[in-house]
């Protein structure tokens, strides 16, 4: 598996290397690196070269949160999560722009069980960005295909008429460029939609 | 077999022919054409080095091997090489033009003379299929599968058996019956003594069509392009895809063969077996 890679932005040495080293004796595969230089942090973002950007809000604060906001929507486009790393009061309203919070006296293990929930989340729902050309009704019934029902018992299970079956089927084949059933099925097992025990019993 | 109406598309276009002793011509055409898998623009003639035309195309040498031609025939011409094997040399440029260049006109080449080595033909394609083209894939297929290390690509291989068990049945289905009444018909035109049980067929009896084998074939190359997430090996990969192209191009070929040359011929002849009923 590829390595997080997270980005620890905060002002203070101590706290960067502090983190460094409750990731360090996880021995997870994280890689840390540090800035202060919000331009450099720009830069890494952009390349899509982090993850995790784990930033003490302080280091992007004005008084409307613009920065923050700005930073939220980078988030958005370059595909990173956004954690606030606080030690003072934020606002509330400010700390929901983030993907998540750690504060400075959460135990090591509630701040790595955070930064895994998120990587987690992460790889989820990229997962989902594969399938986002088929709808959640159009994986339904790559499913029942998948596992070897005809289109009557697939309409009876879905209470849908056998013509929108057929219709469905039609618009994933176009989807996928997937015509046999047997190549659903693989497609449903790389995609978790069934399990590999599954495929045997189909095929 | 499938029929299209391929052949009211095709049209007689001006060919250049090619001579064997015109090296420059010869490699203006390597020049133009480079290494392209069909390049269809000039005809071929008895009179051409057997060395030169693959050099310009080089999925011929897939119909030299189904001829029976071994490589290592030196500077001999198409004819000289064909009478060596005791080949027809005018089937053998027939089916070369039709490899060579797809929109090559047969209608006036055909003859029923050509029906058994065109059935021979076939049976060396289908060899071709089965013992060497398909078991090597499901070999880099299984390469594939042990040198990266995601367990899904385990289902490739029982999805491809059950391609090879499609393609397997397709063509013993041939074998059994299609060619047996083809030769009947032949033989009895001929004037040879046949099993009148065999002729009980028509040639459209056959005709169905290729798509569940087309089918699965193109779900194959959409799961290793599309579907598959990234794999530890790219190499066999890309290897499975290369072979699977080349597979699907030769099928279509083979096809081919089967719609443009075999079917009119045999519809010819049952034409000719009814004619001779009737008087």
């Amino acid at each position: 598996m590829d390595k997080t890679k997270v980005l620890v932005v905060d002002h203070s040495e101590i706290i960067r290397q502090g983190i460094h080293s409750i990731l360090k004796a996880q021995s997870f595969n994280y890689e840390v690196c540090f800035s202060d230089n919000t331009r450099e942090i720009s830069d890494r973002v952009r390349s899509g070269k982090v993850d995790i950007l784990l930033v003490n809000p302080s280091a992007y604060f004005d008084s409307k949160g613009e920065r923050i906001k700005l930073l939220r929507q980078e988030a958005i486009n370059f595909g990173f999560k956004l954690i606030a790393l606080v030690y003072a009061y934020f606002d509330e309203q400010l700390l929901s722009l983030f993907d998540d919070v750690i504060s400075i006296n959460d135990e090591e293990e509630k701040i790595f069980s955070k930064l895994e929930k998120i990587v987690e989340a992460g790889n989820a729902s990229s997962e989902d960005d594969e399938n986002a050309n088929l709808s959640q009704r159009e994986l339904d019934v790559v499913k029942l295909v998948a596992l070897g029902k005809s289109n009557r018992e697939i309409a009876e299970e879905l209470f849908i008429s056998i013509h929108t079956v057929i219709s469905h089927r039609k618009n994933i084949t176009s989807k996928l460029g997937i015509k046999s059933v047997s190549g659903l099925t693989i497609y449903a097992v790389i995609n978790k939609l069934i399990g590999t025990d599954d495929f045997n019993r189909t095929v | 077999m499938m029929v299209h109406s391929s052949e009211s598309r095709n049209q007689f276009r001006s060919k250049q022919r090619l001579h064997s002793g015109k090296m420059d011509k010869f490699s203006y055409f390597v020049k133009k054409t480079g290494n392209m898998a069909h390049t269809g623009e000039f005809l071929i003639t008895g009179d051409l080095r057997m060395a030169d035309i693959i050099h310009i195309n080089q999925r011929l040498l897939l119909v030299i091997e189904r001829f029976g031609i071994s490589l290592g025939f030196g500077d001999k011409s198409i004819a000289e090489v064909c009478a060596k094997h005791q080949h027809n040399t005018s089937f053998v440029l027939l089916v070369l033009n039709v490899f060579n260049d797809h929109t090559f006109s047969v209608n006036e080449l055909l003859s029923k003379e050509y029906i058994p080595e065109l059935i021979d033909y076939l049976k060396n394609g289908h060899r071709y299929f089965l013992m060497d083209k398909l078991p090597y894939i499901n070999e880099l297929i299984d390469r594939f599968i042990e040198k990266t290390e995601n367990p899904d690509t385990r289902l490739l291989h029982s999805f491809f058996q059950e391609y090879m068990n499609e393609v397997i049945e397709h063509m013993n289905l041939e074998e059994r019956t299609v060619f047996p009444y083809i030769l009947a018909l032949f033989g009895k035109l001929t004037g040879q003594e046949v099993n009148e049980e065999l002729l009980r067929y028509q040639i459209d009896d056959f005709i169905d069509n290729h798509s569940n084998i087309e089918e699965k074939l193109d779900d194959l190359k959409q799961l290793l392009i599309k579907h598959f997430p990234p794999t530890n090996d790219r190499f066999y990969r890309n290897q499975i895809l290369f072979e699977l192209f080349d597979l699907e191009y030769d099928l279509n070929d083979h096809n081919g063969l089967e719609e443009r040359i075999l079917t009119p011929i045999v519809r010819t002849l049952e034409k000719e077996a009814k004619g001779n009923g009737q008087n």
